[in-house]
Order: structure tokens, then C-alpha cells, then sequence
């Protein structure tokens, strides 16, 4: 084997005239990972999805809940995704399945968000017995597979939109307590803070104004790729019977409605599941992207 | 070694106390028992004092800790108690579920690790060129694909083109190997994607990161083939992120195998769990839970000695 062959290590690329050691390495990868057509294709998705879930039913003007058309008719021009097993349209349940997922996917993140940051804003600013306790109850959480406990919580709660987006929130607020706490105790070590408290700012003010805003960066990053991750657990949890119910289309609930018709009209499975499928791509490329852009060092298991 | 394994052991004891107390308090908390459950709709029509009976007979009236005493002694010494619903022990409804959701486990790790490894081995020791895009998109897709829907596609296709159909009862692999099998790969299948895509995707940036620095430049220049160097040095020196994940990964597994047995009606932990939220049989809600969460933990003490074995100065600090 030649040196040909070898793999691209830095000074592989300086030797054939790559100028990629000149700049630092931080520059270096965010101008690498601007140009990857990956992330870009992931927000063409997501923007798409977006659309579909806010336009879609504008535009294709057919209610998602009307039983008025044939039952299990396969796809045609009339109805590109076929019907259902009540006569009703799926593309506009697809569509109005975007809003509801999309909906669950946001709020449950907005709970994990905002459970996660108020515990560890919390544990670093009431002193260590506060912080000890909650981040006990943070690792016994994270010891937890997340579909498992969402699983437990949800279905004890009992089958209900809201209850599933309670669970999922519940369960992943011990990732983002765990980003929030690193990156406020790695703020408060900062010699700025001296200066802030000095100048006679009271906790709050220090609290809001100057360690949250450092927080920022870091949970968007999280929060991208907790997105597609509560999408799906949403569909799991639909799928078996303890997420959104019947009448309401959520992606995972068409599924979950389409495996007694399978046979017949494997339409029903195959939009939404592609759906599903779809979205998740799009999080997922953009996850990707903006974790190497924004915070390299920053693993997430998943 | 010794000592550093006893110190990881003796760090998951609260842990798995906390999972225990968190499990218990959750099925209690939440309102409706086993005897609502039962009654259904018709809980009115029945006579309070024969409920409250039965609440006694079950043991539902007990204080909570003694309650809580009686899980936690139970699951220390063995005596699990019996199902609420069907009087039978819970160990053996464990004992029948417990080969179903490991054998699916073990086989969907088998296939991520054979195929995730050295696919992004492949991924990094060919940066850019068309076998780590196509092993990058199929990485995606692997992380993106629901693996129940997967699974209903397969067997529907399975079925309608093949004329396939997996076994309806479940066949323990010691009494017919081959028919067990033939139920279980598609299950495993499905559950390993995630794992497949975060594997190979690990072993890629792992190995990436390895391969740039300066002893696998030396190594090279003593004359070193790229192929001896990955296997030598690179590799041993990759492995600790691509552990780490196998790990994890492994524990996300039970929850996907919990869906995929619902997909497939195979009665494993998952399924068994989740009839018993259905019915509220507190105790086999319980143990499956404790179960599944313990395996996690278990996992992740493993994965922390074999650091240890891999990387001999975490041993020592």
C-alpha cells in the first residue's frame, strides 16, 4: 500500500498543498461544515415541513375529519394518498398530522427545556445541598432508558396528548439540566462575574442577565436534536396505544390505526410512516450540522 | 482493577435504590389501581365494602412504606409475590419473558456491531470518497427510520411478495433453533438500525480523530501498511467513544425491543409491561420496569470496567 492511500490527516493535506493548517481549527471546520450540503438539505426539510404543517390544509382544502369520500380507495388524482378505512382523506390528515406532530414535538421539548434550565439555574445558584439533590434525581432519570420511562409515565397517566407531552418533557429535562449546569458553573468561574457582583447586582439580575444568556447557544443545539428525537418517541408511543387518540391524527396514531388495514391498503402505513421518516432526516441533518458548527465538543448520547 | 470495579459497583447501589423508590412512587401516585382496573365502567354498581376487601386482600391498604419494604426485600431475595390479575408468581411470568427480549437484544447488537464497525472503518479510512457517503446517508436514514414502521413494511412485504409469515406462537430457540430464529430476525433487524447508524457513525469520527495524530504519521513513516496501522494502533486507540456508545446503545435497545415486541406479538418484558400498566398489576409493573432500568445500569458498569481494561490510566486515577 502507498502513501496514496493514506488517510487525510492534517499534515497528509498540508503536504499536498491544502492550506488547511494556516487557519485555526475551529475557523477551519465552520467553514467545512458551511459548505456541507447536508445541513442545507436538512433545513429545506424542516422549512417544507413547516410549510406543509401551517399551509397544507390552506391549500389542500379538504377537512381531515370528513368521512364523505369511498373507503380504502387506493392513491388517485382526487386523493394522492389514498383513503381511509371511514372514507376520509389521507393526505389531509397527513398535513393536519404535521401540525399535530410538529406541535408535540415543540411543547415537549419547551417542557424539557425549560425543567432542565430552571433545575440547574437552581442547583448553581442555592447552594450545594440543592444541587447535590437535584442532580441525584437527574442521574436516576438519565439511568433510565428514555422510551421505557415515557412508556411507564405515559401509560400510567393514561392515554392522552398531554399526557405524552408531560412524559416525554419529564424525560428528557435531565440532558438539558445536565448541558444548563455545566455551562452556568463554567460562566460563574468567570472573572466577569466578580466584577458583576462587585458592582452590587443582585442574584436575580446576575441570574437573568448574564449567565441564562450564555446558556443559549448550547440548548438550541440540544434542543434541535431533542426535537426529532420527541417526534419519534411520540410516534412509538401512538403506535402502541399511548400517545394522541383515535379521531386525532398524529402520525404515530395513523399508524396505529393503519396495521388492522395493512393488507388491504398499505397506503395508510406508508405516508405517514414516510412522514415520519422524512422529518426526523431533516433534525437530523440539521442536528448534525449545528453541533459541529456550534459546540464540536459537545456529545450527546442519543 | 479489583478496587476500581468494587468503587463502580458501590456508586450504583443508590442508583438503583432511586430507580427503585422513582418506579414505586410513580404506580402508586397515579390515580386508578388494580381494582379500578378490573371493575372498568362498571365501578359503580359495586358494593364499597367488597371493594375495600379486596383492596385488603391484595394488600392495596398497607402503608406505603411497608409497601415500598415489600418490592425492595422482594427483588433482593427473589420473592417476587404474585400477579394481582392472574394470582400467578411474577417470577414466573419473568421467567417466560425474559429470553424473548434478551435473545432479541443480544442478536440486534450482534448485527449493529458486525455491521456499524466495519462499515465505518471503511467511512474513515476512505474520507470523502463514495463509500463513506453512502455509508454517512444510510447512517442518517438508519437514525431516522421508526423501527416499527420498518417492521410492519417488512412483514407486509414479506407476506404479499414472498408469502412469508412469521410463526404467531412463540418458539424457544432449545426446543426448534431454526424456527426461532425465523421469528426473530426480522424483530432483531429492525431494532438494530438506530444502534447500526450511532456505531458506525461513532467508529468514523473516532477513528478520524486517531488517524491525524502524529503516531499514526510515525508508524507510517517506519513503513508501517495503512491496514497495519489501523488494525495496530488506530483501532485500540478508537475505541473507547465506540464503547461508550455500544454501551448506551445496548440500553436503548430494551426500549425499541419494547415496541417491536408489540409489533410482532411477542410476549417479552416490554410487552408483558406494558399489559401490566394496562391492568395496574403493580407488582409485575414494577419488576419489568426495575428490570429493564437495571439492565441499563448493569450495562454502563460494564462499560466503565471494560475502560478500564482498554485503557489502563483510567484504572488508576
Amino acid at each position: 500500500m502507498s502513501m496514496n492511500d493514506l488517510p487525510p490527516g492534517p499534515a497528509v493535506m498540508a503536504d499536498q498543498g491544502v492550506p488547511r493548517r494556516k487557519l485555526p481549527p475551529a475557523l477551519s471546520r465552520l467553514r467545512g461544515r458551511l459548505r456541507d450540503p447536508i445541513g442545507m438539505i436538512g433545513v429545506v426539510i424542516i422549512v417544507c415541513t413547516v410549510l406543509a404543517a401551517v399551509l397544507g390544509p390552506v391549500i389542500w382544502r379538504i377537512d381531515y375529519a370528513s368521512e364523505a369520500y369511498g373507503r380504502l380507495t387506493a392513491p388517485s388524482l382526487s386523493h394522492p394518498m389514498g383513503t381511509d378505512e371511514l372514507g376520509r382523506d389521507v393526505l389531509s390528515r397527513v398535513l393536519h398530522g404535521a401540525q399535530v406532530s410538529l406541535e408535540i414535538g415543540i411543547i415537549s421539548v419547551g417542557i424539557a427545556l425549560v425543567l432542565g434550565t430552571a433545575a440547574a439555574l437552581a442547583a448553581v445558584f442555592y447552594g450545594t445541598v440543592v444541587d447535590a439533590v437535584l442532580m441525584r434525581l437527574v442521574d436516576i432519570l438519565f439511568a433510565f432508558p428514555g422510551l421505557i420511562l415515557a412508556i411507564l409515565i405515559a401509560g400510567l397517566l393514561g392515554p392522552s396528548r398531554t399526557h405524552t407531552m408531560m412524559a416525554i418533557g419529564l424525560v428528557y429535562a435531565p440532558a438539558f439540566a445536565r448541558v444548563a449546569r455545566a455551562s452556568a458553573m463554567e460562566t460563574m468561574a468567570q472573572p466577569f462575574v466578580e466584577a458583576v457582583r462587585s458592582l452590587g447586582a443582585t442574584q436575580t439580575r446576575l441570574m437573568i442577565r448574564h449567565v441564562v444568556p450564555q446558556l443559549l447557544s448550547p440548548l438550541i443545539v440540544l434542543s434541535t436534536i431533542y426535537l426529532s428525537t420527541a417526534i419519534l418517541t411520540e410516534a412509538s408511543l401512538s403506535y402502541i396505544g399511548l400517545g394522541t387518540q383515535p379521531p386525532e391524527p398524529s402520525w404515530g396514531s395513523m399508524l396505529f390505526a393503519a396495521e388492522t388495514y395493512m393488507q388491504l391498503a398499505p397506503w395508510l402505513a406508508i405516508f405517514p410512516g414516510l412522514a415520519i421518516m422524512i422529518t426526523i432526516l431533516g433534525f437530523n441533518f440539521i442536528g448534525d450540522w449545528l453541533r459541529d458548527v456550534l459546540d464540536p465538543r459537545m456529545g450527546v448520547p442519543l | 482493577m479489583i478496587r476500581y470495579i468494587l468503587q463502580r459497583l458501590l456508586l450504583a447501589i443508590p442508583t438503583f435504590l432511586g430507580m427503585s423508590i422513582l418506579i414505586f412512587l410513580l404506580v402508586r401516585l397515579v390515580p386508578g389501581d388494580v381494582v379500578n382496573a378490573m371493575l372498568g365502567s362498571s365501578s359503580s354498581n359495586v358494593d364499597p365494602t367488597a371493594e375495600h376487601n379486596l383492596r385488603v386482600s391484595l394488600g392495596l391498604t398497607q402503608p406505603l412504606p411497608v409497601q415500598y419494604w415489600n418490592f425492595i426485600s422482594g427483588l433482593v431475595t427473589g420473592h417476587l409475590g404474585n400477579s394481582l390479575v392472574t394470582g400467578l408468581p411474577v417470577s414466573q411470568t419473568l421467567a417466560a419473558a425474559i429470553p424473548i427480549t434478551f435473545e432479541i437484544a443480544i442478536i440486534a447488537a450482534l448485527i449493529a456491531i458486525l455491521v456499524g464497525i466495519p462499515t465505518g472503518i471503511l467511512s474513515a479510512t476512505h474520507p470523502n470518497g463514495w463509500m463513506d457517503f453512502v455509508a454517512r446517508v444510510a447512517g442518517l436514514l438508519g437514525l431516522s427510520i421508526p423501527n416499527f414502521w420498518f417492521a410492519t413494511l417488512a412483514l407486509l412485504a414479506l407476506s404479499s411478495f414472498l408469502g412469508w409469515n412469521p410463526g404467531v406462537i412463540w418458539t424457544p430457540f432449545w426446543s426448534d433453533p431454526g424456527g426461532n430464529l425465523s421469528e426473530v430476525w426480522l424483530p432483531a433487524l429492525a431494532v438494530s438500525f438506530y444502534m447500526m447508524a450511532t456505531i458506525s457513525r461513532m467508529t468514523r469520527s473516532s477513528l478520524l480523530e486517531v488517524l491525524g495524530q502524529d503516531y499514526i504519521r510515525t508508524a507510517l513513516a517506519k513503513g508501517a501498511t495503512t491496514r497495519y496501522a489501523v488494525a495496530r494502533h488506530a483501532l485500540r486507540n478508537a475505541l473507547i467513544p465506540i464503547l461508550t456508545v455500544t454501551g448506551f446503545q445496548l440500553g436503548y435497545l430494551l426500549g425499541g425491543t419494547t415496541v417491536i415486541e408489540i409489533v410482532f406479538g411477542l410476549p417479552g418484558l416490554g410487552y408483558t409491561m406494558i399489559n401490566a400498566i394496562h391492568d395496574r398489576d403493580y407488582p409485575i409493573i414494577q419488576d419489568t420496569a426495575m428490570l429493564l432500568a437495571g439492565v441499563f445500569v448493569v450495562l454502563n458498569l460494564v462499560v466503565d470496567v471494560l475502560y478500564g481494561v482498554v485503557d489502563p490510566r483510567i484504572r488508576l486515577r
